[in-house]
């Protein structure tokens, strides 16, 4: 069961190693195999999108956690579970609200790349559907055990479900954090530290050592753009991912126009079929958000928005004044905020507001060069006038943020994923000074392994059982070393229970059994003559002569006449009495050890006849077959064969029968002591 | 170390009051479960809590229902309970609404006053962490905690709380309602009262079947004599139905946040497919109706998997009602034509809506009442019950004729009114005279010491007492006249606060946002109206949405007594109410029917689930006596039986049956403690290594002999190794601390150790033996109970007998086939090495 190399844990991100994209990350330990996230790189499509599967063995996977919705951490599960050969039994985790968004958002997903052109999807709608069958869902701080792995979600910031896993096998503990945020917002709360440290941090590393300008700062910066536009007669525009973050520069700007009733007449649109969807999800999981959620709630639910209106298209929107237009998608590729950006980058009035990050590559990296024109989808040139601001919302952890978490945590072992290279660098530079360089720092064991690179970290087996009733003395007193300890040791999902035998079904769900036996054997001889055979053989065996049962070994035995050529032997099972009994059947169908023998009476007969044939007629004793009466020289004779007595008053005559009885005696018994107890129970021959 | 428990029921055992709190105390440290009252709410019911209150630790909840959350407010604020509270997120939402819904029904009825709205604010009051961090609770007095279901909480923070840890589990019976874990080394023991093994439509069923072998079940026995029986949905919309086609109105009294949800649910599935029922208007009343759904819709994670997967894949909550009407009084009632269905608290008929409609539609034949929780004695509720039995049971065809006393909380009308009027103005005039007589007094004693100063500095200009007085008067009757026109000249800002309201209302200067010219300050400057600055008045209401609650029965009546109230408008005046009582008699003539969905395990399964659990020892509580006295009866006879006991291995006391299924009396403390002494001991990984380890299901066995070794890294572990190694194999401090270990002891434990006992794990089932001994070739048969074996060549016989769940006769004649079935019967059970 326990051999040394159980002891080694190995962790394999295949995917967001020292990258962005495709988190998903591998955990063996104890035999057991644990899969954190399954995303796709938004960078790449197809199959090259995926995670390297080919590293792992899928079927050997026992579970699989996904921290939150979004598709670099979730869209490569239905892969994984519609088209490779995971394990059958392998059980998949998430949130409530993360399950609930993750069908809109990957059938949207399925949708948008089996439209792209040239693009094979990696799965089908219906796979999609399949999967939520399968995928169970965890609530936070509940703990779930799968075959000896515990684990429990914690919230994490990041997005409404976003989880980070604590996940515990064989007493050792690895924190998973996926996304998270540190920093409370409008409607989530921060990430929490958990209530135990664990052994192994797995951190993401997305902003390196960057360090975010205080909340409220971005937050007024925002607030201000916005409203000094649309207060000039421009309209705003919010490249935004539909669902996210959104939800929160949502939050605050309807805070904020409730606040400002002169802004009350400038609209603010929001264009998301998909989030749309998903507002019903945000609707109702409003007790998973922070207090400043709940205690709006307890008036009125605030994702029902006051000054939000939602609009399906462009065919709903008449432009003709100031607003403020969230559209996806978040980084001007194409789509609805392109076009509204081309339509009013001209103007001078007009802003436009970057929240999240901006991959290189597109339009929305490029605009904040401060280029003079930009190139429109068609291909002509427009001039950009409106004003470009970034405002970062992207509830990533920043260093601030990671050192300090780390410090709370205090694990031996951190691992960093979901970085680009440079940056996960830099922050494995800056903990490694903190912790190892630094006089009085914490030793922090840092690894920050590319895809597919194994980390292999060495745990010590310690081995702590529960001993019941085991210990041989009271509770207070400690037992001296060298006393014994013996009893059943039960080993269940890496725990040790360490009971008396006959307690096992008191401490634990297992039954005992007991298994009664009655053989029946053929017996050749008397009970009494088993039994005086059985009593040369082993100690402690009872004859009861009256009813006719032998008792052996304290009782656990017992074999009873059932008639004159068979006997019945009843025993409970266990390895010794199992042995014993075979013993003891063999010794009962055995012949009789005076088989083939002419019996005592026949040798008594043959004396009588020799004695008749010396000194004439002889007279038995009624009652006393051993004893025979005759008449010698007129004098009245008695002889006890077995013991050769004679009884005579003639002296003479006395000694001449006693002389001759002990020739014929000599005769009939050449070996004297022969005979057994059962033959003749009391009495034995001088 | 051996954990003491005792437990102490405070009420609600051998009765058939719905009512629960009982003590349950580890170590003495002392957790209150439940905290129930009766609808009387009658203080002296609580005598027995009031006792023990101040030396509560910790207080857990079960279900959000008055019989399990009731005497919380009244107990927080003045027993002295000033306990941590834990519960699931829904017993706390919910059990606030029960208890506001309570309150405001009371109150409606007769001057309530044995707590109030703030005492059940207070009780619900949450704490800073509400879904507990262990650290930082220790120093909170009674703040509430929420739990979610299977998250296991130590309760180390708490004085006393070492090592306890608490997990709620779903009960089923009611949203969030909980089975309580309470664990303590290897004493684990489950609270579970009020639980539903059936799946409904909300809720998923208990999970209280997942347990194997608590040490304590503290169990209620309400419902152990029922029967199982069918779901009742067919027979409910039949009576719903019948009632209906009389164009009668239906009333089905329900309670406020807990079963009612699953009625709505259900009546709301079937009036979405039945188009006729379509039509008839179903109205949920009780005042706090919209936001219990409200609430209810945001919990859906609390729910049942069909309700999250329905949310999951159309995104429909449950909780957006098409078809059922949320009303919140009776005049709202008027705007839905008869016949309808109405669902109207409470539960009792004692109080609430549920009476009203009771006293307003009972005497009418076509109308009927659907009665569907259990009883509760002493309440309206329990007689309509009873007549409803012994109508059913043809005992009593008559119709039922009742003494009802209706009271109620009335605005005062026409003379009464005027007479209040009059007083309150004596009253006013009154005060106001006593002010001024005050202001007077003041100015008057100012002037004093005013004339004094001018004496001293001018005393040509002195002046008479009355004088004074005059002038005071005078000024004080020109002030008030001052502050009716215009203001006070004196003041320069009074008065350019009113000039500017002046320029205002003929247009000179704007009241909208001017737009920002330089200099600009961009700092966020608070938004002003006429009236100052723009508050938003939602922050400071604590808790209660000013649209429910108490404001609204002012709002009812302003309605009522419209006319009047405008008269006095200009006084803002509250008008006054008081209570009536009328004893009336009412003849039943409606239909009243008895449908149950109280979502409770009926006996048959309560019993079954008990076995299922198979606890060490079991407490039964709640429930009436004969219900108490059959189940203890019925675990006596079939799981504690002698028999089964010796089997399990339990000898050491199996001497008393009677204390394994004990049912204490009112404020009985019984010793509970198993005398189970566990130690934490560490393994030696070698030693370990070596063991031969048999599986069975998820768990590897084996037998183990070591030795407790010396605990050599001080931390007071004790290290078991294995005896057999040789002392050179161990450190060199193991050397030094035991130089008394020879070889020659060794040797004496190695023969101790030879040998053990023989146990076979596992249960023999005699069909799968059946199968097993046919595979191997072998002729088996059943033959009177007993499988039989022959060998038809040989003629040998072997029987196989089950004398008792874990034990097996073989019976047989020496021969080969009793060997190889012996054989077979060992292979299916597992022997650990």
């Amino acid at each position: 069961m326990a051999d040394a190399m159980e002891n080694e844990m190995q962790i394999m991100p295949i995917g967001a190693g020292n990258e962005v994209g495709r988190s998903c990350c591998i955990l063996k330990f104890m035999g057991k195999t644990i899969m954190f996230d399954c995303g796709v790189h938004p960078a790449y499509s197809g199959i090259s999108s995926l995670p390297f599967f080919d590293y792992i063995e899928a079927q050997e996977i026992d579970l699989v956690l996904i921290t939150h919705y979004h598709l670099d951490h979730a869209a490569g599960l239905p892969f994984l579970m519609e088209r490779t050969n995971l394990n059958p039994e392998a059980r998949v985790f998430m949130t409530q609200p993360t399950r609930a968004i993750y069908k809109a958002l990957l059938s949207d997903f399925v949708r948008v790349s089996r439209n792209a052109p040239g693009e094979e999807s990696l799965y089908t709608e219906d796979d999609v559907n399949r999967t939520m069958s399968r995928i169970e869902v965890a609530d936070y701080h509940a703990e779930v055990n799968v075959k000896g792995i515990k684990f429990r979600p914690f919230y994490a910031a990041h997005v409404l479900g976003g989880a980070m896993f604590m996940v515990e096998i064989a007493g050792v503990r690895v924190l998973y954090t996926g996304d998270y945020s540190r920093e409370e917002d409008r409607h989530l709360k921060a990430a929490e530290i958990p209530p135990f440290r664990p052994d192994v941090l797995i951190v993401e590393s997305t902003y390196g050592i960057q360090e975010h300008e205080p909340r409220g700062i971005r937050e007024k910066r925002f607030t201000d753009r916005v409203a000094r536009v649309v207060r000039g007669g421009g309209r705003v525009l919010l490249p935004v991912f539909a669902l996210g973050r959104a939800q929160e520069l949502l939050l605050i700007l309807d805070e904020f126009w409730e606040a400002h009733p002169d802004l009350h007449h400038v609209p603010i649109y929001y264009a998301s079929a998909i989030a749309q969807r998903c507002m019903p999800v945000y609707q109702t999981y409003v007790n998973m958000m922070n207090d400043n959620v709940r205690r709006r709630f307890e008036i009125s639910n605030p994702f029902h928005f006051k000054h939000v209106k939602n609009i399906k298209g462009m065919n709903q929107f008449a432009d003709d004044g100031p607003c403020v237009f969230m559209a996806s998608p978040g980084m001007l590729q194409n789509g609805l905020s392109r076009e509204l950006f081309e339509r009013w980058c001209t103007n001078k009035q007009n802003g436009l507001v970057l929240s999240g990050y901006s991959v290189e590559g597109t339009l929305a990296k490029k605009v904040l060069t401060e280029p003079e024109t930009i190139t429109k989808l068609d291909g002509r040139q427009a001039r950009l006038n409106c004003s470009v601001d970034y405002i970062t919302f992207a509830a990533h952890a920043d260093f601030k943020e990671t050192r300090m978490f780390v410090e709370e945590l205090k694990p031996d072992h951190c691992v960093l994923v979901h970085g680009e290279k440079n940056n996960m660098a830099r922050l494995k530079g800056a903990l490694d000074t903190i912790h190892n360089k630094t006089e009085g720092g914490r030793k922090l064991d840092l690894h920050s392994p590319l895809n597919c690179g194994v980390v292999k970290l060495k745990f010590k087996n310690e081995k702590m059982a529960k001993a019941i009733d085991v210990l041989p003395l009271a509770a207070e007193e400690k037992p001296k070393p060298g006393t014994k300890v013996s009893g059943l040791l039960i080993q269940q999902e890496f725990s040790y229970t360490l009971v008396k035998p006959q307690d096992l079904p008191q401490y634990t769900s297992l039954k005992l059994s007991q298994i009664d036996q009655r053989q029946v054997l053929p017996l050749k001889k008397s009970l009494v003559t088993l039994a005086t055979q059985l009593n040369t053989i082993f100690r402690g065996v009872r004859f009861d002569e009256e009813g006719k049962v032998i008792s052996m070994a304290k009782g656990s035995v017992l074999i009873v006449q059932k008639d004159e050529h068979s006997v019945q032997m009843a025993w409970a099972s266990g390895y010794a009495s199992d042995i014993l009994t075979e013993a003891i059947a063999a010794i009962t169908i055995s012949d009789s050890p005076h088989a083939g023998e002419p019996g005592v009476s026949e040798t008594l007969k043959l004396g009588r006849k020799l004695l008749a044939a010396r000194f004439g007629k002889t007279h038995s004793i009624k009652g006393f077959p051993h004893k025979v009466r005759m008449v010698v020289d007129l004098t009245k004779v008695t002889v006890n064969m077995l013991t050769g007595e004679v009884d005579c008053a003639d002296e003479t005559v006395r000694n001449r029968v006693l002389l001759a009885y002990r020739r014929i005696q000599a005769a009939m018994f050449p070996i004297p002591e022969y005979y057994c107890d059962c033959c003749q129970p009391t009495t034995h021959v001088q | 170390m051996v954990v003491k428990i005792t437990f102490t029921p405070l009420y609600g055992v051998h009765t058939d009051h719905h009512a629960l709190a009982f003590v349950l105390s580890i170590d003495h440290f002392n957790i209150l479960l439940d905290c129930g009252w009766t609808s009387a709410f009658d203080p002296q019911y609580l005598a027995n809590l009031a006792k023990v209150a101040p030396s509560i630790h910790v207080v857990l909840l079960s279900h959000p229902d008055v019989a399990h959350v009731g005497a919380l407010p009244y107990a927080v604020a003045k027993l002295g309970l000033k306990a941590p509270i834990f519960s699931t997120l829904p017993v706390w939402r919910m059990g606030q609404m029960f208890m506001y819904d309570t309150f405001l029904s009371l109150e409606a009825q007769y001057p309530f006053e044995v707590f109030n709205l703030d005492d059940v604010d207070a009780a619900f009051e949450l704490s800073s962490h509400p879904e507990g961090h262990p650290a930082g609770h220790a120093e909170g007095a009674t703040r509430y905690h929420l739990l979610k279901y299977q998250q296991l909480f130590p309760l180390d923070p708490f004085p006393k709380g070492n090592g306890i840890v608490i997990t709620p589990h779903a009960a089923g019976h009611m949203l969030g309602g909980t089975v309580w874990n309470i664990t303590k080394d290897t004493e684990s023991i489950v609270y579970a009262v009020n639980f539903n093994h059936r799946r409904e439509r909300h809720l998923n069923p208990t999970t209280l079947p997942s347990f194997s072998r608590p040490s304590h079940l503290i169990v209620g026995t309400s419902g152990a004599l029922t029967r199982t029986a069918a779901k009742k949905t067919g027979e409910l919309i039949s009576r719903i139905k019948s009632v209906l086609r009389s164009r009668g109105n239906v009333l089905i009294p329900v309670d406020t946040a807990g079963r009612v949800i699953e009625i709505a649910v259900l009546l709301h599935d079937v009036w979405s497919t039945d188009k006729d029922l379509g039509q008839v208007p179903l109205v949920i009343l009780h005042d706090l109706s919209t936001r219990t759904f409200e609430f209810a819709r945001s919990m859906i994670e609390w729910m049942s998997d069909e309700v999250v997967r329905k949310f999951d894949i159309s995104r429909e909550n449950l909780f957006i009602f098409k078809h059922i009407k949320l009303c919140r009084s009776l005049k709202s009632l008027e705007a839905y034509s008869s016949p309808m269905v109405v669902l109207a608290s409470s539960a009792s008929m004692e109080m609430g809506f549920a009476r009203q409609l009771f006293a307003r539609w009972c005497q009418d034949p076509r109308n009927g009442i659907i009665l569907v929780n259990q009883p509760e004695p002493d309440t309206l509720y329990s007689r309509l019950f009873k007549h409803c039995k012994e109508s059913a049971d043809e005992k009593r065809t008559s119709p039922l004729s009742m003494k009802l006393l209706m009271r109620s909380k009335v605005y005062l009308q026409g003379q009464e009114l005027e007479a209040w009027r009059e007083s309150e103005r004596i009253r006013i005039a009154r005060e106001q005279e006593e002010e001024r007589k005050m202001l007077e007094q003041q100015r008057l004693e100012k002037e004093a010491e005013d004339a004094a100063l001018s004496e001293i500095s001018n005393p040509a200009q002195g002046s008479s007492t009355t004088g004074g007085m005059n002038q005071a008067k005078k000024l004080t009757e020109d002030s008030l006249a001052i502050t009716k026109s215009v203001p006070d000249l004196q003041d320069p800002e009074a008065y350019d606060k009113h000039t500017y309201a002046q320029l205002q209302r003929i247009g000179v200067i704007s009241s909208k946002p001017q737009v920002p010219v330089f200099p600009f300050s961009e700092t966020h400057r608070p938004s002003w109206d006429d009236y100052g600055q723009i508050l938003d008045t939602t922050r400071f209401m604590i808790g209660e949405d000013p649209g429910e609650g108490a404001p609204n029965r002012n709002i009812q009546a302003t309605e009522v007594n419209e006319n009047k109230i405008e008269e006095d408008q200009s006084a803002g005046e509250v008008i006054p109410t008081k209570y009536i009582e009328e004893e009336l008699v009412y003849n039943v003539n409606c239909a009243i029917y008895y449908v149950d969905n109280s979502g409770q395990s009926d006996g048959d399964s309560l019993k079954r689930l008990v076995k299922e659990v198979e606890p060490r020892h079991v407490t039964l509580v709640a429930g009436t006596e004969e219900e108490t006295a059959h189940l203890q009866q019925f675990l006596f006879s079939n799981l504690y039986s002698a028999t089964n006991l010796r089997s399990a291995g339990k000898e050491k006391n199996s001497t008393d049956v009677r204390s394994v299924v004990v049912a204490p009396a009112r404020l009985e403390t019984v010793e509970i403690t198993s005398h189970t002494f566990v130690r934490a001991v560490r393994l030696q990984d070698a030693m370990v290594a070596e063991l031969a380890w048999s599986q069975v299901g998820f768990s590897d066995i084996a037998f183990l002999d070591a030795r407790v070794d010396a605990d050599n890294n001080g931390e007071g572990q004790l290290i078991l190794r294995d005896p057999k190694a040789s002392v050179l194999d161990h450190d060199d401090s193991m050397e030094i601390d035991h130089p008394q270990v020879t070889s020659n002891e060794i040797r004496s434990i190695n023969v101790q150790f030879a040998g053990h006992p023989t146990v076979f794990v596992g249960t023999i089932m005699l069909n799968r033996l059946k199968d097993v001994l046919s595979k191997a070739g072998m002729k088996a048969e059943f033959a009177g109970g007993a499988l039989c074996v022959e060998n038809a060549e040989t003629g040998a016989v072997v029987l196989l007998k089950k004398t008792s769940a874990q034990q097996v006769v073989m019976e047989g004649a020496l021969s080969e086939e009793y060997f190889s079935v012996r054989d077979l019967l060992y292979e299916e059970l597992v022997i650990p090495q």
